[in-house]
């Protein structure tokens, strides 16, 4: 099976510009930016589901945004199938649009709530004009409601969300994704508000649907175990960058950067810990995006950091097969 | 094990809004040892939060304590008068929350406020009060320098900090902690969990640990609790509960969590979803949900079952 990329970003950045004051606005000679996505190189194949992991603020949410064109970048590339949609607009971008769906994390949020299921699901069809006529809505939208567990569909289909569980709220928010037929879901910490007993029957739901449907995710989370579980890929984000990018299972058995390191060693495993595995424990929190600091961004936070740390930053190489690193530990 | 430091015996705080009665927590039994750390588990609605105010009686209306018993020191604490209760709040047992901003006030310096708490409770100058104040942010991790800062120059891991502190000045012989690391990251929930263990062994303090998250449990506490629906499933050393879960809910809970160790093929999902806690189903309320469902579940609440120090509500086991 051949691999081939259905998004690639090229040196993407997204800096807000951080609100001032008249009178600081008139004498500041530097505009102060919230870089938020600062240089991220990333590829992610056809077919796969990669995961974004990060603490808040480091960005992963951002990137997912860019990717589907939601916010305008600062200045850098993004590649959706090989051509250029950094710039796309006006009717382009709506067609676009159509093959690249976002899952967001709060489903009590994201669902109108004068409307019904029936409605939520027929907007996308409308706006993209891919039915004709209300019979037709209808059928493919049971079916959909059908794909995504929502039994019996006609039932649903007259429902409000607020006569819905959280679960079953994030399944329409799935439906709504899917009944558009995209080739690209961003799925933004779908699971982080939903009840721990029901979180599993979402996850799997995610994974029938993708082999079922030919779908790339990528899945944003701040949750490493989730991560492990459905994703093929994992890139790990650190203020603004991905700091790390490997294989799930190699990342897990073999994590090169030291942020990869302390984050597998915070991750809470279910077995008491009286025969405790050494962590490794990092000091302080995550910077502020608006004052990055020089060199390797992590360095701070490092138990490692060298002189050339703090000076360089560390460029993101391919350190063995498809596993790639920003750290001077590895590059020489 | 060691001898009981809070009992709380057949408590039930229902929730009367709207002319229907949420039965939040109903009939719970439970004993907290001295120095222990307990962790007490259940999903939303599961009435742990309301279990963990109940405690120190600041359950928000229209949510009331109905009865039952909650005995600290040979003191029941359903029976003091408010003013009683504030001497046994703060000085006897420490609350901390979710969201360190929803109990430090904005417009006052950090500082302050800690001073204003150990004023209240103790008879100290305000030198004195300032010197402890130094003393327990030094404690916590704080650099006392930021003593003067407001609430917002903190970051979320220093005002968790900074409510730990303040919890924990009076040294109190029980501190409740309410989900206090699941706004956190990883990296700072773990250096979070780290201070609690520590702070537990030196002040000699219990901590019941109120969360959604059984790994963290699992990991860090001695024993668990797990609740549903307003009531106990399964009581019993986070060891033995681990290895060998007892109550159907608690072994769906384990199998249902994604855990970064082993090779974990499948997760398997929980049937069904929690229940409408307005209307919650007769006998075991995990029944609608239970693979095991005998007949007898859908009718009859299970009584209490010890087994050794074990503690569970099923009808699976004995009768």
């Amino acid at each position: 099976m051949g691999v081939k990329p259905i998004v690639s970003v090229a040196q993407l950045k997204k800096w807000f510009p951080v609100q001032k004051s008249f009178l600081e606005r008139l004498f500041a000679r530097e505009k102060t930016h919230v870089r938020a996505v600062d240089g991220v190189d990333l590829v992610v194949n056809a077919g796969e589901t990669l995961a974004l992991v990060g603490e808040s603020g480091s960005g992963k949410t951002t990137l997912g945004k860019l990717i589907l064109r939601l916010i305008d970048p600062t200045s850098g590339k993004i590649y959706f199938n090989g051509k250029d949609i950094t710039n796309v607009t006006g009717e382009s971008l709506r067609r676009l649009r159509r093959r690249m769906q976002i899952i967001y994390q709060d489903p009590y949020a994201s669902l109108n709530p004068r409307m019904t299921i029936g409605e939520i699901l027929e907007h996308p069809l409308k706006i993209h004009k891919i039915v004709s006529t209300k019979q037709e809505a209808k059928e493919q939208i049971l079916n959909v409601l059908e794909k995504v567990g929502l039994t019996p569909p006609d039932e649903f289909y007259n429902l409000y969300p607020r006569n819905l569980s959280g679960g079953q709220r994030q399944r329409v928010a799935i439906a709504r994704a899917i009944i558009l037929k995209p080739e690209l879901i961003v799925a933004d910490e779908p699971v982080s508000m939903i009840d721990v007993s029901l979180r599993a029957s979402i996850l799997n739901l995610m994974i029938e649907l993708k082999s079922e449907l030919n779908l790339t995710y990528i899945f944003i989370t701040h949750d490493l175990a989730v991560a492990k579980y459905i994703a093929d890929n994992i890139a790990v984000m650190y203020l603004g960058k991905i700091v790390e990018k490997a294989p799930s299972i190699e990342l897990f058995t073999n994590p090169l950067h030291p942020y990869t390191q302390a984050l597998l060693s915070a991750i809470p495993i279910p077995k008491p810990l009286h025969e405790r595995r050494r962590r490794l424990s990092i000091s302080g929190e995550i910077s502020s995006p608006i004052n990055i600091p020089t060199g390797c961004r992590f360095h701070p936070r490092c138990p490692f950091s060298r002189e050339r740390c703090i000076r360089d930053e560390p460029s993101f190489i391919e350190v063995c097969r498809e596993h790639h690193v920003a750290c001077w530990l590895t590059t020489k | 094990m060691s001898d009981t430091l809070l009992e709380i015996g057949n408590l039930k705080t229902y929730y009367f809004a709207h002319g229907s009665v949420i039965k939040a927590v109903d009939d719970v039994s439970l004993g907290i040892y001295k120095r222990e750390m307990v962790g007490l588990v259940g999903e939303s609605g599961s009435g742990k939060s309301t279990l963990g105010l109940s405690i120190i009686k600041l359950v928000p209306p229209p949510g009331k304590i109905v009865d039952g018993k909650i005995i600290i020191g040979g003191e029941d604490l359903l029976k003091l008068r408010d003013k009683e209760l504030r001497r046994i709040r703060g000085r006897k047992i420490g609350m901390i929350f979710q969201d360190p901003l929803t109990c430090l006030d904005p417009l006052r310096r950090v500082g302050d406020q800690i001073i204003e708490s150990i004023m209240s409770h103790i008879k100290v100058n305000k030198e004195a009060a300032r010197e402890m104040a130094l003393k327990v942010f030094e404690r916590v991790g704080i650099s006392p320098e930021r003593i003067d800062d407001y609430p917002h120059q903190l970051s979320g891991g220093m005002r968790q900090r900074a409510m730990i502190a303040m919890a924990v000045v009076l040294n109190p012989e029980l501190l409740i902690a309410d989900e206090p690391t699941t706004a956190l990251d990883v990296v700072v929930q773990s250096r979070i969990m780290d201070l609690l263990e520590d702070l537990k062994n030196e002040r000699k303090m219990s901590i019941l640990l109120i969360t959604h998250d059984l790994a963290l449990v699992i990991e860090r506490c001695d024993r668990v609790v797990i609740m549903y629906a307003g009531r106990v499933c399964e009581i019993g050393s986070v060891k033995e509960v681990s290895n060998e879960p007892l109550h159907p809910y608690t072994k769906l809970l384990i199998e249902s969590i994604p855990n970064i160790e082993g090779t974990q093929m499948e997760l398997k999902p929980i049937p069904g979803t929690p229940p409408d806690m307005r209307n919650p189903p007769p006998g075991c309320r995990f029944w609608p949900r239970c693979p095991y469902v005998l007949d007898k579940c859908k009718s009859v609440e299970p009584s209490i079952l010890e087994i050794d120090n074990r503690v569970v509500f099923c009808h699976l086991y004995g009768g």
